[in-house]
């Protein structure tokens, strides 16, 4: 056995090299432990145990993830669902994970252009050129210029000739380019268009609103997002 | 050819009519991609199952991506894999018929999706694990015990990764059977609480530090012996 300071090292126990790692031991005990090789050896062991108990027991009482994925999903037997809700209602932690998994998340469009495997593009609404003296009288179309990656388009919103009336949504791609447009509202289609070999296309009577646009155009889809048609 | 003919035809065709109706809104479904997951999860179709992977792989790395995973895109796409295995091991033949649990394909994505932050949650808490153990190892630094500083991080990451962790936890699980070294081992390690804190929250249980120093010491060291003789490395140091 080794002597350091003021102690014999026998009778020094884990106990004590606890409370040397928890900082709780007397000045005396402590320079013994510093100094003495085997508490140097020992301590290395606990720390090691230790560590990995303080690793395996984190959350150990915790179901798992996946078991918090089967009770959302309600495909846990009912004993052991009665289990996690008891659980659930004790451990925050356990509870903030299952709020995550819970998060309703309905598909958006564009997660559904990328499910198709095609490549979305936003378009991007380019500042206005400077007024033309038309885009100031009172019931002129308001003119969008947009752009997404090679691709241009300019969107003109026809205001009703008469109030009360319905807008029109023209549309012109700058290179006419074969493909199909598509009119959509709170993520529900309501129409959709041709883009002819001129790069035209339509939709008339619309009601004010905030509208998408969805061009498809070859294996890409060129999207216009929170378009507003007669809208402040 | 109609819907109500889908189970009759080829995969070919239900899985070509699932990508065309993926590109349509929701609203204009005719169910194709529904026959798919159907055909891979009740009749554990592995062609069909291997459609569904490549319909939706892309999805689900995006939603990873939105639920905040942030690796690489090798990484990535092995997380992906993860979420699809989960998907598959959760509800391969289990829903039948899969209509009872999943009336449309929409709730079959929502479950999808919920499978991929699953599987990052999982990654998380792994994470806080090396975590621990790296805290634990940088303490030992600080005490100046005779460990070196080289290669802190592939030692816990070995250890995190080996079944040492669950072999802990399936002994505490099996051999700790006392109520009070129950919660102190809790209070300890899951709680992260010191002996004073222990004993000052509970004095019911605890008169001071020492005791459940006292305990805390008792279960180490069975936990020790027990270890070693099944072989688990449980002293190797925190560093080379």
């Amino acid at each position: 056995m080794t002597d350091q300071g003021d102690f014999e090292h026998t009778g020094i126990g884990e106990g004590d090299l606890l409370a040397y790692l928890d900082g709780d031991v007397a000045p005396a005990l402590a320079r013994h432990i510093a100094h003495c090789v085997l508490c140097q050896r020992d301590l290395v062991a606990l720390t090691a145990l230790d560590a990995r108990f303080s690793a395996a027991l984190l959350r150990a009482d915790c179901p798992s993830a996946e078991t918090l994925l089967e009770y959302t999903a309600s495909l846990l037997a009912p004993q052991i669902a009665r289990q996690v809700d008891t659980h659930l209602a004790a451990c925050a932690d356990c509870r903030a994970e299952f709020a995550l998994i819970a998060a309703p998340a309905a598909l958006s469009l564009a997660e559904r252009v990328m499910q198709s495997g095609r490549n979305l593009l936003r378009a991007v609404l380019l500042p206005p050129p400077l007024l033309a003296t038309s885009t100031l009288r009172g019931a002129a179309p308001v003119r969008h210029h947009y752009t997404a990656e090679k691709y241009e388009i300019l969107l003109s919103i026809v205001p009703p000739l008469a109030p009360g009336g319905t807008f029109t949504v023209e549309g012109q791609l700058g290179d006419a380019v074969p493909g199909e447009v598509r009119l959509l509202r709170d993520e529900l289609l309501l129409r959709s268009d041709i883009i002819d070999d001129l790069g035209f296309f339509a939709f008339d009577a619309l009601a004010p609103g905030v509208y998408t646009l969805q061009l498809q155009l070859g294996n890409s889809v060129m999207q216009v997002d929170a378009l507003s048609v007669g809208e402040a | 050819m109609s819907i109500a003919d889908m189970p009759h035809f080829s995969l070919e065709q239900v899985a070509a009519g699932c990508r065309a109706e993926a590109e349509r809104s929701r609203s204009t479904e005719l169910g194709y991609c529904f026959e798919l997951f159907r055909r891979a999860l009740e009749q554990l179709d592995q062609a069909a199952w291997q459609a569904v992977v490549a319909q939706y792989q892309r999805l689900i790395l995006r939603w990873l991506h939105g639920v905040g995973l942030s690796t690489d895109d090798t990484l990535a796409e092995d997380v992906a894999h993860e979420v699809i295995e989960r998907f598959w091991r959760t509800l391969a033949g289990r829903c039948t018929p899969l209509t009872a649990r999943f009336p449309h394909v929409g709730a079959l994505l929502k479950y999808m999706r919920q499978c991929a932050v699953t599987t990052v949650l999982d990654r998380r808490r792994s994470e806080r694990q090396r975590e621990r153990l790296l805290e634990q190892a940088q303490h030992a630094y600080q005490l100046d015990l005779p460990v070196a500083t080289a290669g802190e991080d592939d030692i816990v990451e070995r250890i995190a990764r080996s079944e040492q962790l669950h072999r802990v936890r399936a002994w505490v699980k099996a051999e700790v059977g006392d109520p009070l070294e129950q919660l102190v081992l809790r209070l300890s390690y899951s709680d992260d609480l010191s002996p004073a804190e222990i004993a000052s929250r509970y004095p019911e249980h605890f008169a001071d530090a020492a005791l459940v120093r006292q305990i805390k010491e008792r279960v180490l060291r069975r936990a020790r012996r027990a270890l070693l003789d099944s072989g688990t490395d449980a002293a190797e140091p925190l560093s080379d």
